[in-house]
């Protein structure tokens, strides 16, 4: 991290401070010691739980990754829920009705939902409803209100994906043998569809869902930027740009640990869905 | 018991209504937008940068200030001050003044304040320990002190009106740790700090106590909203009463909209583009330089990228200090072709120009097409990520033509012509000139008014005969302001609201 670009004491002392100042604060920070050194005490620390001060600011950064995370996991999963609850049951009606409006509705959503810009639907979500309808907040972290707009705008495009593929996830499960068995044997086609299609169609939905999780909860910089939201991803962007090295390091670590926890969790799910599935 | 509850309840009803208006008038915030949250609020240690400042402006108070508009110094936790030698200073402090937390400022305080940061030992990125090279604090008695530096600093006042010179409650940041301090800043100032949501808001609150008065207004709260459109739209709205970092843009959208008003101030920052003269032989000769001055429609530029809300600049010096006969150079493109051939260079030559953000790329891009016509053709713009370019400001290799923006608060002519001394970081051009850093060392220690004068205006002519820089303007700054509130901001980007107020009140 230490050698992607940029010198943090040049960008601490400010562009006009002195040479001699710059050196002062290479020293303060230990930057002037050998990389190898730098890297092996990081290492010593991060084990013990210690990933060191942020040079900005001043604080532990452990400390400063985890306060950002409330405020992430309320817009990704509130996001993530409202793309479910809306992509699921219209793809199973899209693909037990084919060809009918839904499906028709469902195919252009897919298409559409993906093709629009997040920062544009943002934009556009306040405009209509902030500043002209005046029914929610423009922008900020309080009560739920506040969550409307930002979630709704993150959740086009994990809705959009998950609809398209619940929708052929569907189309492929009802021609299998099983549910002309269980059709035939005169099950009603509401328990068919739900009980035997949907179960078996929804593990690579839970795939897929599990990773959208873990992207959102990675930080969602641009609705975050417009939302003005204390996320995940705007330490993390602010970071980059002050080369705020101990953050961006805990930062990338905590994330991989996130993306780590949900896999397992979807593995788990796996066996839910499916109980063939055994580990 | 139940009569007494039945013959009370009006009562009862009308407190709480009352009770419930109070909590209305209490909730009275004046929220200001901005685009980035602080990162530190313990005013000697933050790095310098004004995202500290500005909420800290609020909070803290130094010993002497300057006029918002006149840029006069005044007293504020001092009464009054002398020069007593060259190297003394006695302050005559205010008496009665306390610190938010019950703490008394006496000249036991401004001693810990200032051994505080000039400590070798206190990590600080404050320019301050540099500015003010302290030898020792004397007390005279509890209400004088003297300020003992090592070298004459006749400049010291005002590089004490900003964060380094801020007062902190000693027996606090004594005994509190520094990770602590950073997020819970304690001075005398008009406001005292009640919380912080971070990369959302801070919030402060009237300090009753307050020397001059109780502030007007009872809550203030500054908010980081990174993006530009959703400032104004809140600004539309009303979700915040005033907001800085307002792009020329924007102006049109603020304008149209009902109950919000563009206030633009001609700040005390300046841009100018340095000229780099390793990266050509051209650059490095003088004659070059001037024709490049010549071939850039700077009042256009003002008009196109500003809004034509400010004013250019002959030199690096900002007014008053500025001298009254430079005149900054006129457009005249076939005045620079003549130059340039006169140089030696009647084709021209190729240079490439520099920005490090995306508005100075703009900036850049017009600049390059301004060179183009007079024959010195632009390969590239070079748009670098801005620490990187910081990074190589650091080792002056930066493009022929770099943009770069200077501060400008302290409002001296040492402090306005700092970027171009050879040890700052910022004098990424190469140029040398023997005369020039003569005269600057001597004004930097020079207490008779008129010499300071007459030294300032030779270092200002010198750079207008050598020009190592392309002199652009003072950077305007662009606020929204609501109709509801009365506010006026300050040039030297102060955001300072103990007199703001709310209209209706």
């Amino acid at each position: 991290m230490l050698f992607i670009t940029g010198d943090p004491a040049a960008l601490l002392a400010g562009e006009d401070a002195s040479r001699a100042q710059v050196e002062r604060i290479r020293a303060e920070m230990g930057f002037d010691r050998p990389w190898p050194v730098q890297y092996v005490d990081y290492l010593g620390r991060a084990v013990q739980g210690d990933f060191g001060m942020s040079y900005r600011q001043r604080q532990p950064v452990f400390g400063l990754i985890v306060e950002r995370l409330p405020a992430t996991a309320q817009l990704a999963l509130s996001a993530l829920l409202l793309a479910s609850l809306v992509a699921i049951p219209t793809g199973v009606i899209a693909a037990t009705r084919r060809g009918g409006a839904v499906d028709h509705f469902a195919q252009l959503f897919a298409m559409t939902g993906q093709a629009i810009p997040p920062f544009w639907l943002a934009l556009m979500l306040m405009l209509v409803f902030s500043v002209n309808l005046r029914w929610f907040p423009v922008s900020g972290y309080q009560d739920w209100t506040y969550l409307i707009l930002p979630a709704v705008s993150l959740s086009f495009a994990p809705m959009a994906l998950q609809m398209r593929l619940v929708r052929s996830s569907v189309l492929e499960v009802l021609r299998r043998d099983y549910v002309r068995t269980a059709s035939a044997k005169g099950l009603r086609s509401q328990t068919v569809v739900v009980k035997h299609a949907l179960r078996n169609a929804l593990i690579p939905v839970v795939t897929v869902v599990g990773l959208q999780l873990g992207s959102l909860m990675a930080g969602t910089v641009v609705i975050e930027s417009i939302f003005a939201w204390p996320g995940l991803g705007r330490l993390m962007l602010n970071a980059i740009y002050a080369k705020d090295i101990p953050i961006v390091m805990a930062g990338l670590i905590v994330i991989a640990a996130i993306y780590v926890c949900i896999n397992f969790f979807v593995d788990l799910l796996y066996m839910v869905l499916d109980p063939r599935i055994r580990y | 018991m139940h009569r007494i509850l039945k013959r009370g309840a009006p009562f009862a009803v009308a407190a709480l209504f009352a009770l419930a208006g109070l909590a209305i008038a209490q909730d009275r915030e004046f929220v200001f937008a901005r685009m980035s949250d602080s990162d530190n609020l313990d005013p000697h240690a933050g790095a310098g940068g004004m995202i500290n400042h500005r909420v800290n402006v609020n909070i803290f108070e130094p010993l002497v200030w300057k006029d918002g508009e006149t840029g006069e110094l005044i007293g504020v936790l001092a009464e009054s001050w002398e020069a007593i030698d060259e190297l003394t200073w006695e302050f005559r402090l205010r008496e009665g003044v306390t610190f938010h937390n019950g703490e008394r400022f006496d000249a036991q305080a401004v001693k810990y304040n200032l051994e505080r940061i000039t400590d070798p030992d206190f990590e600080t990125v404050d320019k301050f320990p540099e500015q003010v090279p302290l030898d020792r604090v004397e007390i005279v008695d509890d209400y004088t002190v003297r300020v003992i530096t090592t070298e004459p600093v006749p400049v010291l006042l005002s590089h004490m009106t900003r964060n380094g010179g801020y007062m902190v409650a000693p027996e606090h940041y004594a005994n509190t740790p520094m990770d602590e301090l950073a997020l819970h800043p304690i001075g005398t100032g008009p406001f005292r700090f009640v919380s912080w949501v971070r990369d959302d808001r801070i919030t402060l609150e009237a300090n009753d106590d307050y020397w001059r008065g109780r502030p007007e207004i009872d809550r203030l709260v500054f908010r980081a909203i990174p993006e530009a459109a959703t400032r104004v739209a809140e600004l539309r709205t009303g979700g915040v009463h005033a907001s800085m970092d307002i792009p020329a843009d924007f102006i049109p959208d603020i304008d149209a909209a009902d109950g919000v008003n563009v206030v633009a101030v001609e700040g005390f920052g300046r841009k100018h583009m340095g000229i780099n003269q390793n990266r050509h032989e051209a650059l490095a000769d003088p004659l070059v330089r001037r024709a490049i001055q010549h071939a850039v429609d700077v009042d256009t530029l003002i008009v196109a990228l500003r809004d034509g809300l400010t004013s250019r600049m002959a030199t690096m010096v900002n007014p008053p200090n500025h001298h009254p006969d430079l005149e900054p150079f006129a457009y005249d493109p076939e005045l620079a072709r003549e130059l340039l051939a006169e140089a030696g260079w009647p084709d021209g030559f190729s240079i490439t120009l520099g920005a490090g953000t995306e508005p100075d790329t703009q900036l850049a891009l017009a600049v390059g097409s301004y060179l183009d016509e007079v024959g010195i053709e632009v390969e590239d713009v070079e748009v670098w990520e801005w620490g990187q370019y910081i990074q190589v400001l650091g080792e002056r290799d930066l493009p022929g033509l770099y943009v770069l923006a200077f501060g400008g608060a302290e409002n001296t002519p040492e402090t306005d012509m700092w970027a171009i001394h050879p040890d700052r970081q910022t004098n990424s051009t190469n140029w040398h000139d023997d005369e020039w850093y003569a005269l600057e060392s001597e004004l930097g220690s020079t207490f008779d008014p008129d010499r300071r004068q007459e030294l300032n205006y030779r270092l200002q002519e010198i750079m207008h005969e050598q020009n190592p820089w392309l002199w652009l303007w003072r950077e305007p700054l662009i606020f929204g302001v609501s109709d509801a509130v009365e506010w006026t901001p300050r040039a030297d980007d102060h955001p300072y609201f103990y007199e703001a107020r709310f209209l209706d009140d």
